[in-house]
């Protein structure tokens, strides 16, 4: 009770009011600055599991054994190194070896070489990220190598797409991508890269732009596939077969779009391959997945076999050592003397022996030659060439074959010229224009002169001496026409006058032996086989050294066939000018002894 | 009179009592400090140097009982791998006890939002440049041999195969990728395949991507973290200055050209978590 009352004493009032005054400006304070407890409950802060992240990696396969049995093919893989080509050839082991495992070669272009002639040689044609457009002339010439069964195989990546190189490009102009280079190399396949890159952020393998390809369409090159990895990669956006191609999480980088995007793809005829990606064939790369099969069948459609060849490769028709073929009874004159001379040499400068024996050696490649009409010993090998012979029934020496068979009809009288050629130049000078264009020998400049001269003009020249006319004559008619005047009065057989004895070639018809070779060509996997025809032992030679000496310019090619036209002229340029034996016999001198020079 | 001084004295006593104790009490009540919202500025892109002084000032905003929230001002283009982990991680030790504002006043890029997704809101600027999730990286060369450098192993001289980087960049893409999950998991507006494209937004289109929370400036981050800390009358205070640190002097992380521009590259070959223009590619 007394503390009760005590506690009713004023003072304990005053204590209390106190304490409470003492406190107001606190909580004062502490309510004008915070509006609930001072300092934040301690809450936890969820942080990545860092320990648990960890490097996946692929599992590497070990390289699988060949799909394909290994017979040496000899076939002849070239790469391209003179475009600006942002790769080098010892990247790709692992495609080489298999090459090399498979009896192909390997070659590389030479910068400064033509390159139609180095595709003469080669089976198959390798260009990567090309930097350095190729000129037209070279275009034509990959395309005429695939139309006659060359493999070309174009890779187009990413990551190597610009050449840093700028003193090549100070030398050599201007540079473009890969993409531009390889679409203008492929637009005549009807092939087409895109610019863009393919990735993958849903499943890939260990960067978005490593994607993984199980849409897999039947083909040579998807042989034996599941699964392959391209590791950053363009996409193809026209091509006539897709064989590798993207599920729908796969999209471009042009538009972030996808849906069948296409990785690999081949032209119509399965001869061009062309792949968005190299570094799928850069280890450890190459062991990923199923990429060693795919390399593998790179492999095979590069160099599985040789491609069969055609005249338009020649010189580079024979594969094998060469026999030529010599009737054993027959004696060698200096003309077929000088045939052999013409092809041994040549053949040696390819690197193949050629062997002289009456009979065909098997395992070797064949040469033959003789004069129209065949003889027997010729005719079984033009069987596979379809050539009708006729007008040479009265050389007596010719019968009907299966390879080669006589027309019945009978024999073809010389036809009138159209217009008769002048044998004066009074009469030349009188003629009019139609006339002057009969004259097919007479070229446009020939015929300005003579249109463009006047009445004096024309005067003057006729009272000119006989000799002098002549000169004249000759240079407005030209050389050939004066063979013609000086040749067309001798009814010889010789003569470019039609003399009855023709040969029907397919494709080209029937064809005036005279004047006329023909070079024939049969390809097989035993033995390839060139025989030359032509109306005259000289001729033969002729077409000879022009054959032999890598100089087709006076044919006509068709199929394995060509027709040539031969004169003088052709031949002077390989075995009567001395000029280029001169020359080079000059020129090993000055290798022997330099000072003895000048 | 002596009772009328009694009275008075029972009255003034009192009094006195009761105006000391009020006296006291005011005096005692500056005890309780004025509420401190700390400022961190980023300005430059995250590297060695530039995570120093961010750690610093963090440490100093966790130790200092008045700083009672953050606002990181960031302009970041992002920077090196190991830095940009170090500062979030610090940062995420402060938002224990105090909450974390980022306001982008210019760009918060690649490892820049690394950080912003470390905090506990992210405020932007309509044009802000936001988001480039990802990891760049420099391969390292092929190993090879020289005639006169003697190493004691294939990798010494070359650090890890190129494959082996790759591989990690992909590891840090995941950390990345895992703490962005973390930090905007109630608001993230994209798939994951969306945030992993890699792309740079503008403030607005971030806003709709959840990428960040609103729209606005330096005061409304600041009244976003008082709010945050549930304070108010607060005082904003640069924390650089507040620990003690001198002026923030950006040093040499670009590389630069030959005439002498600072370039959008690092000078050094790595891993980074950065924004690089196009321009400069």
């Amino acid at each position: 009770m007394n503390k009760i009352k005590e506690l009713r004493k004023p003072h304990f009032y005053v204590a209390a009011l106190a304490i409470l005054l003492l406190l107001l400006p606190s909580g004062l304070r502490y309510l004008f600055f915070y509006r609930g407890v001072i300092g934040r409950e301690k809450t936890d802060i969820l942080l990545p599991a860092y320990s648990e992240l960890e490097t996946e990696r692929p599992e590497i396969s070990p390289l699988p054994k060949s799909n394909h049995p290994v017979t040496p093919s000899h076939a002849e893989v070239l790469f391209d190194i003179s475009h600006g080509n942002l790769y080098e050839i010892s990247e790709l082991d692992s495609l080489t070896s298999r090459i090399n495992h498979r009896g192909g070669h390997l070659n590389v272009t030479d910068y400064y070489g033509d390159l139609e002639t180095e595709l003469q040689k080669a089976d198959a044609f390798v260009v990567i990220a090309p930097t350095m457009s190729f000129s037209e002339w070279e275009r034509r010439a990959i395309t005429r190598f695939v139309a006659r069964g060359g493999r070309l195989l174009v890779i187009a990546d990413p990551t190597r797409s610009m050449s840093d190189d700028f003193l090549m490009l100070e030398d050599f102009g201007s540079s473009l991508g890969n993409i531009e280079v390889s679409n203008l190399l492929l637009e005549p396949f009807g092939i087409a890269f895109s610019k863009g890159y393919m990735y993958n952020l849903v499943k890939n393998e260990g960067n978005f732009r490593n994607v993984y390809f199980t849409i897999l369409h039947e083909d040579q090159i998807s042989e034996g596939l599941s699964q392959v990895v391209f590791y950053g990669l363009h996409e193809i956006k026209t091509a006539p077969k897709p064989l590798i191609v993207g599920d729908g999480n796969t999209l471009s980088s042009s538009t972030d779009l996808g849906s069948g995007l296409i990785a690999a793809a081949t032209d119509a005829e399965g001869r061009v391959l062309a792949l968005t990606d190299l570094n799928f064939m850069i280890p450890p790369y190459h062991q990923v997945a199923d990429n060693a099969i795919l390399i593998d069948n790179i492999a095979e459609f590069l160099s599985g076999a040789a491609r069969e060849r055609s005249l338009a490769d020649f010189p580079h028709i024979f594969t094998r050592p060469v026999t030529l073929l010599v009737d054993s009874e027959r004696a060698l004159n200096t003309e077929m003397l000088a045939t052999i001379t013409a092809a041994q040499h040549s053949l040696e400068a390819l690197g193949l022996d050629l062997t002289i024996a009456s009979l065909p050696t098997p395992g070797q490649d064949l040469a033959a030659f003789g004069v129209f009409p065949p003889d027997e010993a010729l005719l079984p090998l033009l069987k596979p060439f379809g050539l009708v012979f006729s007008g040479f029934e009265d050389r007596g020496e010719f019968e009907e074959t299966e390879a080669a068979q006589i027309d019945d009809e009978p024999r073809a009288e010389p036809e009138e010229p159209a217009v008769q050629l002048p044998e004066t130049l009074e009469e030349l000078l009188a003629m009019n224009r139609a006339e002057l264009e009969a004259l097919q020998f007479i070229g446009p400049d020939g015929i300005d002169i003579i249109l463009s001269m006047d009445e004096a003009e024309k005067q003057d020249l006729l009272s000119l001496s006989e000799d002098e006319q002549a000169i004249v004559m000759e240079m407005l008619l030209g050389e050939y026409q004066t063979y013609l005047a000086e040749e067309g009065n001798n009814a010889s057989d010789k003569t470019h006058e039609n003399n009855g004895e023709t040969v029907t070639v397919p494709g080209f018809g029937k064809i005036n032996t005279n004047g006329v070779g023909l070079i024939l060509y049969h390809d097989n996997k035993e033995q390839n086989r060139v025989i030359l025809l032509a109306d005259t032992q000289e001729n033969l030679k002729i077409l000879s050294s022009a054959f032999y000496g890598g100089d087709l310019n006076n044919c006509a090619m068709q199929g394995q066939i060509a027709v040539c036209v031969l004169d003088e002229s052709a031949s002077e340029f390989y075995w009567e000018d001395g000029f280029w034996e001169d020359d080079f016999e000059e020129y090993n001198e000055l290798e022997e002894n330099p000072e003895a020079v000048g | 009179m002596r009772e009328f001084l009694n009275k008075v004295w029972d009255i003034k006593v009192p009094l006195l009592i009761l105006c000391v104790a009020l006296l006291v009490g005011i005096g005692i009540s500056f005890l309780i400090p004025q509420p401190v919202v700390g400022v961190i500025t980023l300005n430059d892109a995250i590297y060695d140097y530039s995570a120093q002084y961010l750690i610093e000032q963090i440490v100093y905003a966790e130790q200092s009982p008045e700083v009672m929230a953050v606002v990181l001002v960031m302009n970041s283009p992002g920077g090196t791998v190991v830095d940009t982990e170090a500062v979030y991680l610090e940062l995420a030790r402060l938002r224990r006890s105090k909450p974390v504002v980022t306001v982008i006043s210019g760009m918060a890029a690649s490892g820049g939002y690394y950080l912003a997704s470390g905090t506990d809101y992210i405020i932007a600027k309509p044009s802000s440049q936001v988001g480039n999730i990802g990891v760049i990286g420099y391969l390292p060369p092929s190993p090879q041999v020289f005639e006169e450098i003697y190493s004691t192993g294939p990798y010494k001289l070359w650090g890890s195969p190129q494959d082996t980087v790759v591989r990690e960049i992909e590891m840090i893409k995941q950390g990345f990728f895992e703490a962005i999950k973390l930090g905007r998991s109630d608001t993230l507006q994209m798939t994951d395949s969306e945030v992993l494209r890699g792309q740079i937004y503008m403030g607005s289109e971030a806003l709709r991507k959840g990428l960040v929370d609103e729209l606005g400036g330096e005061t409304l981050a600041y009244q976003i973290a008082a709010n945050m800390a549930r304070i108010s009358n607060y005082r904003i205070k640069d924390l650089n200055e507040a620990a003690g640190l001198p002026v923030y002097d950006p040093y040499a992380f670009f590389s630069q050209s030959s005439d002498g521009r600072s370039t959008a590259y690092p000078k050094d070959a790595g891993i980074y978590l950065l924004y690089i223009p196009p321009s400069e590619r």
